[in-house]
């Protein structure tokens, strides 16, 4: 069972088992779960203004100065067809093969632990299944782990 | 394939064989105009030499065979034994292709087969050359121990006229003379067609010799000549010294993007800075603000110093560039039989890296054009009463905070009926249109995609790229291009670039609450909105100024930003024409570092990068030659 602890701790080894744990940042869009895994994760902050760039499609929202940086800010939930009904909070930051990008989310909810043989294939149903690298269930609900490599490659113009 | 543990040697090798090369190929054409020039003929061994030491060692063996071969001919030239042709020195420009073609597949980590045509063409080169002397001088050589000049047996013909011209007329033999004349005669059947160039050149030294005889020069004069050849060679010496002694570090493009990008972000900071000190220096003065606004002035100075300097190491002489074109011009003129002499000027001019290796391309095939369609046959010229070489010129220079390319011809020039015609044909303008247009408006419809005036594709200009990919590529880094023509005498290109690509000074606008940047070089007017004639035609919003029509483009509709006021109208020259372009608002202009939008946007047309401003908030430079090109778009669909 996976345990949720406070951003910043430390990958723990099971001591009955050597079974590798992986980390991942939960947050949540709309009533999802969904899960980076944290060494793609480059920092997380409030949501600044975002200046919309003219001539992009709509899941790109716009760029941001992140300390002189400029990063492109994407909306998750026009990219996977959800609901738009709860504000966005916070930007986080990920590390992708299209540099730095920004992904808007509703509420981050912390570091989830999970055991490396407890994550489950993909089950292939649901709206952005394409998108889907694992799930795996934890305390909150079923965590959705978001192959973001291959969001931003389809998502580059 | 290179193995990992070799890939570093391997890359330095990479880096040294380009260099090696580079110069070799610049002194091979240097040899095709003077092939006896010891040194550099003793520095193409060199380079030869050390390429294939270089390749030999990592086992490049495709590599090390042909620098093997090219250096055999090489070294034979070194010692008299043969002598450089132009169909010799093709051999050698292949091998120098293969080999630089070699080395960036290996990069790819391909592997490379061995050539064995060009390796076979090597080494008949060579033969090629002693198998014809043998027979054919059998007959020479015994005259020549005729005439007790058995010395000059199996020289080279041009080196038995050369010393036939130190005898004194009297004695020169008659029999011999007629004798050589019959041998360059016969020359050509048992070579290749192509040597009549150096055949010509021993015509030449054959009419020398006849006309001496008549005109008996004094044998101080001839040795005047002979001083000046060494003065000339001991002047070229010490260049090639002062080239060596140049101090050059290698350093890696990505740590210089690194300083470019901090430095960017030291000047943001600074006038951030700058701003927030004279707000606090006018609501509270005292003795430290007095000193906090003097070490403010001197940071402002210093920042901007450094930024210039870092600028700077981004700056490479446009002979980087420019090295490059002595061979193209040689190989497209021999391919379509002109004679074009290159001339080029300002080449220690200094442009930066990033334009100057996008402007290869554009630069060839701005050459290629006026070698296939501009410079005339040489027979045509000499009827023009032209000369018989036409003439190319390549410069660079500053003016201003730009810098200036150039390249002219002193070919026919451009037929403007021709490109009216070609215009019409190929529906870029309509014939009323045409009417109206100035002479410059015509020349730049060649700037036009997909516009050639050439009757037939050639093979040298229609590769399917055009002129506009030229004026594309200008105006990726903010260039502008012109072009003059004169009917007859010559056509002249003129390209201007940004010294710097990092920094631009560019007018913030205001558009329905939100800030963009227009860049300022491109902008010729800025009209106040209550004072302009806006009129339609044709469905399109039109600007009257002084009796001009101008296209007007609202930036809020274009932009997607809704309807906003039309507070100034900017004129600008895009393209090859003039557009405005309406705002609401205008906030004064600035220096601003062109940040780019990062990769998951690509190439966004009509947004150029982004701009952060002193309060740290993000603007979109606006890319207006873009936003033209949508603009004509949309009202096509």
């Amino acid at each position: 069972m996976a345990d949720i602890v406070p951003v910043g701790e430390k990958e723990i080894k099971k001591e009955s088992q050597e079974v590798t744990i992986l980390e991942f940042l939960g947050i949540t869009l709309e009533d999802e779960l969904i899960g980076f895994p944290l060494t793609e994760v480059l920092s997380i902050s409030k949501v600044t203004e975002i200046v919309p760039v003219p001539f992009s499609p709509p899941y790109i929202v716009g760029v941001i100065n992140l300390r002189g940086d400029i990063i492109p800010i994407l909306s998750l939930k026009s990219r996977l067809g959800l609901p738009e009904n709860k504000d966005y909070t916070m930007v986080v930051i990920l590390d992708t093969s299209f540099g730095k990008v920004g992904i808007l989310v509703d509420k981050v909810v912390g570091v989830i632990k999970i055991p490396a043989d407890k994550l489950e294939p993909n089950p292939m149903t649901g709206r952005y299944s394409r998108y889907i690298r694992n799930v795996a269930k934890t305390d909150q609900g079923l965590l959705i782990i978001i192959d973001i490599d291959r969001i931003t490659k389809e998502s580059s113009l | 394939m290179i193995p990992d543990e070799m890939k570093e040697i391997f890359e330095e090798f990479a880096v040294e064989a380009r260099e090696q090369l580079e110069s070799l190929e610049n002194d091979m054409l240097e040899l095709e105009k003077d092939p006896e020039n010891e040194e550099l003929l003793n520095r193409a061994f060199r380079s030869m030499h050390t390429i294939k030491g270089g390749a030999g060692f990592l086992g490049l063996n495709p590599i090390v065979e042909v620098a093997h071969k090219a250096e055999d001919l090489l070294g034979l030239m070194r010692s008299g034994e043969l002598k450089l042709t132009p169909e010799i020195n093709d051999v050698i420009f292949r091998a120098i292709d293969f080999i630089k073609g070699a080395i960036s597949r290996y990069e790819e980590g391909e592997d490379v087969e061995m050539p064995e045509d060009l390796i076979n063409d090597l080494i008949s080169a060579k033969e090629g050359k002693t198998v014809s002397k043998k027979d054919e001088k059998q007959k020479l050589d015994d005259l020549l121990d005729k005439h007790g000049l058995s010395h000059l047996k199996g020289k080279p013909i041009e080196e038995i006229l050369e010393e036939l011209i130190l005898l004194p007329p009297d004695k020169r033999p008659e029999e011999v003379i007629k004798e050589l004349d019959k041998l360059i005669s016969v020359e050509p059947v048992s070579k290749e067609e192509a040597e009549k160039k150096d055949i010509e050149a021993s015509q030449k030294m054959m009419e020398e010799v006849k006309v001496e005889e008549e005109k008996k020069p004094s044998v101080e004069e001839e040795k005047k000549e002979e001083k000046k050849k060494i003065e000339k060679k001991e002047e070229k010496a010490e260049k090639v010294q002062e080239q060596q002694v140049e101090k050059v570090l290698r350093i890696d493009v990505k740590k210089i993007e690194d300083l470019m990008n901090l430095v960017g972000e030291l000047v943001l900071d600074r006038n951030r800075l700058l701003r927030i000190a004279s707000n606090l220096i006018q609501e509270h003065q005292s003795k430290y603000t007095d000193e906090l606004e003097a070490v403010l002035s001197s940071i402002d100075r210093i920042v901007g110093d450094l930024q210039i300097a870092v600028m700077k190491t981004r700056m490479q002489p446009v002979k980087r560039l420019f090295q490059k074109f002595p061979r193209v011009v040689r190989d497209i003129s021999k391919m379509l039989g002109k004679e074009v002499e290159l001339v080029m000027e300002g080449e220690d001019t200094e442009l930066d890296k990033s334009i100057l290796e996008k402007l290869e391309e554009p630069l060839i095939h701005i050459i290629r054009n006026s070698i296939d369609h501009g410079i005339e046959p040489p027979e045509e010229r000499i009827r023009l009463g032209k000369p018989r070489k036409g003439v190319i010129k390549l410069k660079a220079y500053y003016q201003g905070d730009r810098i200036f390319i150039v390249v002219e011809d002193d070919g026919r020039g451009i037929d403007i009926e021709k490109v009216k015609q070609k215009a019409l044909e190929r529906g870029i303008v309509s014939e009323d249109k045409l009417e109206k247009m100035s002479e410059k408006e015509l020349l730049f419809l060649i700037f036009n995609p997909g516009f050639s005036t050439a009757e037939k594709v050639s093979e040298v200009s229609g590769r399917g790229v055009g002129m506009d990919v030229v004026a594309n590529t200008v105006s990726s880094f903010r260039g502008t291009i012109d072009v003059e023509s004169q009917r007859g005498k010559g056509t002249k290109i003129t390209m201007s670039f940004p010294l710097t690509i990092g920094i631009i000074r560019s007018i913030m606008v205001k558009i329905k609450d939100r800030i963009f940047a227009i860049p300022i070089y491109s902008v010729l007017e800025i009209l106040p909105g209550e004072s302009t004639e806006i009129t339609t035609v044709s469905g399109r919003e039109v600007l009257i100024v002084r009796d001009m029509t101008i296209p007007l483009i609202n930036l809020s509709e274009l932009l997607g930003i809704g309807d906003s006021e039309i507070g100034y109208a900017i004129v600008a020259w895009v393209g090859n024409q003039r557009v405005a372009f309406t705002v609401e608002d205008l906030l004064g202009d600035e220096e601003i570092v062109v940040k780019p939008l990062g990769k998951l946007f690509g190439d966004i047309e009509g947004i150029s990068g982004a701009t952060i401003t002193g309060d740290g908030k993000v603007v979109l430079i606006l890319d207006l030659d873009g936003l033209l090109k949508r603009e004509l778009r949309s009202m096509n669909v």
